[in-house]
């Protein structure tokens, strides 16, 4: 099996979060290739980026607002169906 | 006729700057024909002849992802430059040369920059230009540090070679197994065909069949192609009976290994990096085991530091705004005839007390705001997420749940919107409704009040207890709630990318710090000091004319004082049902602070009335001055002794602190706020031995009853009424339950 494809089985078979040090170590790979597999799997569209102000962006605030710099990034499996919300009435607007 | 040279690279690595670098004001920017992508063109004078430079989209990759990348690719295949630059982030270079490959497959003479040598050289990387340029095949490898122009005059000397004699000679990804011998198969069939070898690199189409890339194959569907399509498709269906692997895979991979190969070859990485670093450093801070100690070790540091650091100057900001500035104006009001107006009251005991009953705990959130700083910039932030991710699946709660959570210490409301990283509904209204039990940065100056006024050099703790039992509460409640009203699906996998550790910017801390500490001020400024004259007004109003006059009548038999009091018998039984206690915490529905703020007004009268001692401007302001360094000092000494408090947490060890005004340590202030609590808490606990369990039931209401107005508002806009009027009466039954527990059950065990 490819390393690209042992990355995502990883992700998916992972019964919790997962850092990308555990699955560079796991695959036997560095943590630059580690971190580039991944962007390929999100450029395919299987991984997903989560966007911790994805509630809040159109926030004008959203740059910098202290309280969402503490994420780190986080990517999840694609295929669910993320939710649309609408940034209306957002308060930090 | 112009030639062209296009500039290619990932986003962020610098092309823009070597483009003006290259074509200085030479340029024209417009937009990508059809497309709403910036295309930036100029001209670059080579001797006698003019080269036009095109700045291309930045992408990652040619494959048919993105609009930037089909934009790159179609320039590049349709127009076929002299030449591409690939731009290239020297100190990310396994990234970067995907797309290098990627321009040698497509069969273009390529020029490397190797843009950002500086940064690569500062993080320990070597790179062999000559190593590179051989294991790419010969083609020119130029350093540059695009912001300073270095290297400019080798990359022009590289175009000038380039024009004068275009090469193809870089090595392309060589494709081994089952998937070399079919993309050789193709090649044949390609090379066939004189229309396909005049447009394309027969081997990069080939490739490019095998990926099933629409954009390409919608350009070749023609008759004279659909053979060729349908030799691609039965090669595919064999790559795919052979290996089991989507050839679009295999040849990614296939590249991946490649550039491993030439980094193997051509870049000395030192022994020890600081992501080797990093990474013992986890496998100790995020142990399954450990992890979880660790984080509450450092969370209880956290909080030593915050509240007994911070204490030297929360009382020198109380004796400056309470003392100096009330004294002052006072002085300031009765001297312009107004002492005994009622504006006076109003500007005293209303914005003074009230504001500045808040303002006091500036030192305290700066404190606060510099610990997480320095955990957030030194990277331990990301690693206590992950930490607590295993919690929360111990809990059966969805491990991204704590990252609106940690959100959650800061401020409620960012914490309700943080929860559409959730994918699920239903988690997303369990992780938002837990949320608000976290205990967010407005609630902490009640706890250093209390703290210090009944426990001491021990309020730490006492902070530390109430951030930990927000979260074993939010805990619980999401237990119960998961496995009987809101049940949901297993949460989904996801990856955390952890950032190296690294020494903290002290810029950047300082940042943080001042922008958080800022929204406090702003906070003081607006709603405190609206809801202080409020406060004031309703506490000038007799609830009865019989009562007293407008601004004479005694607090308690106040509009304010009466409406608390009707409210008061319900906290009895958690030991303080006063008026005074009731008050401020319906005001603290407002907003948080303005539970301090208002017990700063209610008691105002008893914390000044001792403090009028005769003294001249002159002596108060050297007065304020010593206290000033004396507060610094004691700053120092509360910090060194975290030491030997954090090393008295071993049993049966009691080390000593240090004390650098032992006779001062004996005096009880008792002209403050906090100095007020104690006889006021005793009163309504029964006893003086009862106050502190009543202090500590007050505290825990504080920390899980309704959350703000603002929070209030997020919810229902975010879930609607119902959830949000679930949530304003859940957390009201389960602070009064806490808070009556723990006076109840304290009185028990301790009196």
């Amino acid at each position: 099996m490819t390393k690209l494809r042992q990355l995502l089985e990883t992700i998916e078979n992972a019964d919790r979060g997962i850092s990308l040090q555990e699955i560079a170590r796991e695959l036997d790979i560095s943590l630059n290739r580690a971190e580039n597999m991944l962007e390929y799997w999100v450029r395919k569209g299987r991984l997903q980026i989560v966007e911790p102000a994805s509630g809040c962006s159109d926030c004008s605030s959203k740059g910098s607002c202290s309280y969402l710099l503490a994420f780190p990034k986080i990517l999840r499996i694609a295929g669910e169906d993320p939710s649309e919300y609408s940034s209306e009435d957002m308060p930090c607007q | 006729m112009t030639k062209t040279i296009a500039l290619a690279g990932n986003p962020n690595v610098g092309k823009s700057t070597l483009f003006n670098a290259l074509t200085g004001s030479r340029q024209h920017v417009g937009n990508w024909p059809g497309k709403t992508v910036e295309k930036k063109d100029g001209y670059l004078q080579l001797g006698d002849e003019e080269i036009q430079i095109v700045d291309l989209p930045g992408t990652y990759s040619l494959t048919a992802y993105s609009i930037e990348e089909i934009i790159a690719r179609d320039f590049i295949v349709n127009e076929a430059p002299t030449a591409v630059i690939a731009v290239v982030n020297a100190a990310n270079l396994d990234r970067n040369l995907y797309l290098v490959t990627q321009l040698i497959e497509l069969g273009m003479p390529v020029i490397v920059a190797l843009n950002m040598t500086d940064v690569a050289r500062r993080r320990g990387l070597q790179i062999s230009l000559q190593g590179l340029s051989e294991r790419l095949g010969g083609i020119p490898v130029v350093e540059t540090v695009g912001n300073r122009s270095e290297g400019l005059d080798d990359l022009i000397a590289a175009i000038a070679l380039v024009v004068a004699q275009p090469h193809t000679g870089g090595i392309q990804t060589n494709f081994t197994g089952i998937l070399g011998d079919e993309i050789r198969k193709l090649r044949a069939l390609i090379e066939e065909q004189d229309d396909l070898i005049e447009q394309y690199n027969p081997c990069w189409l080939a490739t490019k069949l095998l990926e099933d890339d629409q954009a390409v194959i919608a350009a070749l569907d023609s008759g004279d192609t659909r053979t060729l399509l349908d030799a691609a498709r039965e090669a595919q269906k064999r790559i795919e009976e052979g290996t089991g692997e989507d050839p679009e895979i295999l040849i990614a991979d296939q590249r991946y290994q490649f550039i491993d190969r030439i980094i193997e070859n051509a870049v000395e990485r030192p022994k020890e990096t600081i992501i080797t670093r990093s990474e013992k450093v986890d496998e100790i801070v995020t142990h399954r085991i450990w992890g979880l100690p660790i984080f509450l070790l450092l969370m209880w540091l956290v909080f030593q530091f915050t509240s007994n650091v911070s204490s030297p100057f929360l009382d020198w900001v109380d004796v400056f705004i309470n003392g100096f500035v009330y004294r002052w104006t006072s002085w300031a009001l009765a001297n312009v005839g107004l002492g005994d107006h009622w504006f006076s009251s109003l500007l005293l005991d209303g914005v003074i007390a009230g504001v500045g009953g808040v303002l006091v705990f500036v030192p305290v959130l700066l404190f606060l705001y510099l610990a997480l700083g320095i955990l957030e910039d030194s990277g331990y932030m990301a690693r206590a997420a992950f930490v607590m991710d295993r919690v929360m699946r111990w809990m059966g709660l969805h491990g991204k749940s704590f990252l609106p959570m940690i959100v959650g210490f800061g401020c409620t409301v960012p914490a309700v919107y943080a929860t559409r990283t959730l994918e699920n509904e239903k988690d997303r209204k369990l992780t938002a409704f837990l949320a608000t039990f976290m205990s967010c940065g407005a609630r902490l100056p009640v706890y250093v009040i209390f703290g210090s006024a009944f426990f001491g050099a021990a309020s730490g703790s006492l902070v530390f207890a109430m951030y930990i039992l927000g979260i074993v509460v939010a805990l619980i409640t999401g237990y119960v709630m998961k496995n009987t009203v809101y049940r949901s699906s297993p949460p989904a996998p996801f990856v955390m990318e952890l950032p190296p550790y690294r020494i903290p910017r002290p810029r950047d801390v300082w940042a943080q710090m001042w922008e958080r500490t800022q929204g406090f001020l702003v906070k003081s400024g607006t709603v405190i000091l609206g809801v202080s004259v409020a406060l004031w007004l309703l506490m000038a109003i007799p609830a009865h004319p019989d009562t007293g006059l407008f601004n004479e009548v005694q607090a308690g038999d106040s509009l304010f004082g009466r409406v608390s009091g009707l409210i008061a018998p319900a906290l009895k039984p958690a030991g303080f049902g006063s008026w005074q206690t009731t008050g401020s915490l319906m005001t603290g529905i407002l907003a948080k602070e303005v539970i301090v703020s208002t017990m700063s007004q209610i008691y105002a009268e008893e914390s000044h009335t001792s403090d009028f001692v005769e003294t001249s401007l002159e002596e108060d302001l050297r007065s304020v001055s010593l206290e000033f360094g004396q507060a610094a000092l004691l700053t120092i000494q509360e910090t060194l002794n975290i030491i030997p408090r954090t090393i008295n947490l071993i049993p049966f060890v009691g080390l000593g602190e240090l004390d650098f005004f032992p006779a001062q340590s004996q005096d009880v202030d008792t002209t403050r706020l906090e100095g007020s609590l104690i006889p006021a808490f005793a009163r309504t606990a029964g006893s003086e031995a009862a106050g502190p369990i009543a202090a500590v039931a007050f505290n825990v209401f504080v920390l899980l009853y309704i959350p703000c107005v603002s929070a209030v508002s997020a919810m229902r806009q975010e879930f609607g009424r119902r959830w949000m009027w679930a949530q304003i009466s859940y957390t009201l039954f389960v602070a009064w339950a806490a808070a009556v527990l723990v006076f109840q059950v304290g009185k028990l065990l301790f009196l």
